[in-house]
C-alpha cells in the first residue's frame, strides 16, 4: 500500500528507558558464547524493566514531558494511540488507561494497535491519517510506542535473552496546512507468522500450566510456549529478500534519490542485519546505529534511534520490518523536530 | 570470491584458527554451527557471491566441502 499524507507535522518525539541496565557479558553463559553473540548482535547491554515497573509509567511520564516541552494544554490533545505488543492488560486498551492517567480530556479517542517491529511506522501513519483526513478537525495526537520484550523471552532461551530491551516512548503529531508531505509505503507476509510468535495465551492455544513446560528446540534453545519464540535465520531470509526492495520502492515512491536522503533509520534488529542492509542498500554511511545500548527495543527502537542521535533533518527515512510479518517505510520531515531522551526515575 | 577466501570466511563464521577448517568434517561436530552462522552464511552468499541461500539448503550441508560446492566457484 503507498500513501503520501498532506499537512501533518510530526513536533517532538520523547523517548524514555528503565533504570535497571542488564551488562550481557553478566549473563550466565559460557564467555565465548557471549562473546560470539555480542560481537554478532552488537548488543553489549539493555535496559529493561524491573518486576515491579511497567510501562505504563513510562508512557505517562513521555506524555507529561511531551505536553510540557511543546507547552500544549491536556484539553487540547484529540486522541492518543499506544502501538504495543507488550500491553498492560489483554483488555482494556493501554490507550485507554493512559488517557484517564494522563488527565486528558473524555473527549479523547483512545485506542491500542498491536504492532512490533514495524509499529512505529504504522503508528505514525494510523495517527497522521486522522488529521488530514478531518482536515484538522483533529488537531493534535499523541503516539505512545512501547514494548518491554525482555518480560516475554525465557530466561534460559540463549538465541533472544541477550536481544532484546524494554523502552517507551511519546510522538507528538499536529494539524499543519505547511507541513511536508510525508510517502508511507506499507507491505504485509501474514504467510510467515510463526516466524517470530508467542504460541500461548491467545484464542488460538488458550494458556494453560503445559505453556509454562519447558522444552528444548532443534537448535539446543530451552524455550516455553508462553515465551517469545523466534526464528531467526528465516527471519533474516525475509528481510535481506525484501528490504532492499522496499527502500528502492519507497525513493521511486517519494520521487527521490538515494543521495536526497539524509539519514536512513532502520528498527534495531541486530547489528549484524542492519550493517548488511545498509551495505547492500549502498546507504551505510547515512545509517545510525545504537543497538550496543539499548537492544532491539521493537517497536520502539526508531524513535529511540531519532532522539539518541538527535536527528533532525528533512528527508529521514524511517525503515521498520519483522513481526507479523510486516513491514513500513516513511520519508517524514524532521527539520522542525525536537527530540529528548531520558532514563526513568523510579517514584517512591 | 577464491576457495581460500571461502574458507578463509567459513573460518571465521565458525570461530576457528586460520588452517583449523576440516573440509570434510561434519559441521555438526563444530561447536559453532549454530543459527547464528546461518545468519552469517547467507550473508556471506548474498554479499560475496550474489547467490541465494535457504534454510533448507543450509541445514542440508553435512561439511564444509558441501558449502563450498554449493558456492560454486
Amino acid at each position: 500500500m503507498h500513501t503520501k499524507i498532506k499537512n501533518c507535522s510530526l513536533r517532538h518525539i520523547e523517548t524514555m528507558v528503565p533504570p535497571t541496565i542488564v551488562d550481557n557479558m553478566s549473563l550466565d553463559f559460557d564467555e565465548k558464547f557471549k562473546k560470539k553473540v555480542v560481537k554478532n548482535t552488537g548488543v553489549r547491554q539493555r535496559h529493561v524493566l524491573d518486576d515491579d515497573m511497567s510501562l505504563l509509567e513510562l508512557y505517562e511520564a513521555a506524555g507529561c514531558n511531551t505536553l510540557e516541552k511543546l507547552g500544549w494544554e491536556r484539553e487540547s490533545i484529540d486522541g492518543i494511540i499506544v502501538v504495543t505488543q507488550t500491553p498492560e492488560y489483554q483488555l482494556p486498551a493501554t490507550a485507554a488507561i493512559l488517557q484517564g492517567r494522563l488527565e486528558l480530556s473524555k473527549d479523547t479517542f483512545a485506542y491500542d494497535i498491536s504492532m512490533g517491529c514495524s509499529g512505529y511506522i504504522y503508528g505514525l501513519y494510523s495517527a497522521m491519517s486522522h488529521i488530514a483526513a478531518s482536515d484538522g478537525e483533529i488537531r493534535r495526537v499523541l503516539l505512545f510506542v512501547g514494548d518491554a520484550i525482555s518480560t516475554i523471552v525465557h530466561p534460559k532461551n540463549r538465541s533472544s535473552v541477550f536481544l532484546f530491551g524494554d523502552a517507551a516512548s511519546c510522538s507528538a503529531l499536529e494539524y499543519d496546512p505547511g507541513a511536508s508531505v510525508t510517502p508511507f509505503v506499507l507491505k504485509s507476509d501474514g504467510s510467515e507468522y510463526r516466524s517470530i510468535i508467542v504460541e500461548d495465551g491467545g484464542l488460538r492455544n488458550r494458556i494453560g500450566k503445559h505453556s509454562f513446560e519447558e522444552y528444548t528446540d532443534e537448535e539446543g534453545n530451552v524455550n516455553t510456549r508462553a515465551s517469545l519464540k523466534m526464528d531467526g535465520a528465516t527471519v533474516f531470509n525475509f528481510t535481506v529478500e525484501n528490504v532492499p526492495a522496499l527502500i528502492e520502492e519507497t525513493l521511486a515512491y517519494g520521487g527521490m534519490e538515494k543521495g536526497e536522503i539524509s539519514r536512513y533509520c532502520f528498527h534495531q534488529a541486530n547489528k549484524f542485519m542492519v550493517d548488511f542492509l545498509s551495505m547492500k542498500a549502498g546507504i551505510h554511511e547515512k545509517t545510525p546505529v545504537n543497538i550496543d545500548k539499548f537492544g532491539n527495543t521493537s517497536s520502539v527502537s526508531i524513535p529511540l534511534l531519532l532522539s539518541d542521535f538527535e536527528i533532525s533533518e528533512k528527508n529521514t527515512m524511517l525503515i521498520g520490518f519483522g513481526v507479523g510479518m510486516s513491514m513500513g517505510t516513511c520519508i517524514v520531515d524532521l527539520g522542525h523536530t525536537s527530540t529528548a531522551h531520558s532514563v526513568y526515575q523510579k517514584k517512591d | 570470491m577464491t576457495r581460500e577466501e571461502l574458507i578463509e570466511a567459513l573460518e571465521d563464521i565458525l570461530m576457528l584458527d586460520e588452517g583449523e577448517l576440516e573440509t570434510d568434517k561434519s559441521l555438526e561436530s563444530y561447536e559453532d554451527w549454530d543459527s547464528m552462522s546461518y545468519l552469517s552464511l547467507i550473508a556471506l552468499f548474498d554479499g560475496k557471491l550474489g547467490k541465494k541461500l535457504d534454510i533448507a539448503t543450509i541445514k542440508g550441508f553435512k561439511t564444509p566441502q558441501d558449502i563450498i560446492d554449493s558456492a560454486a566457484l
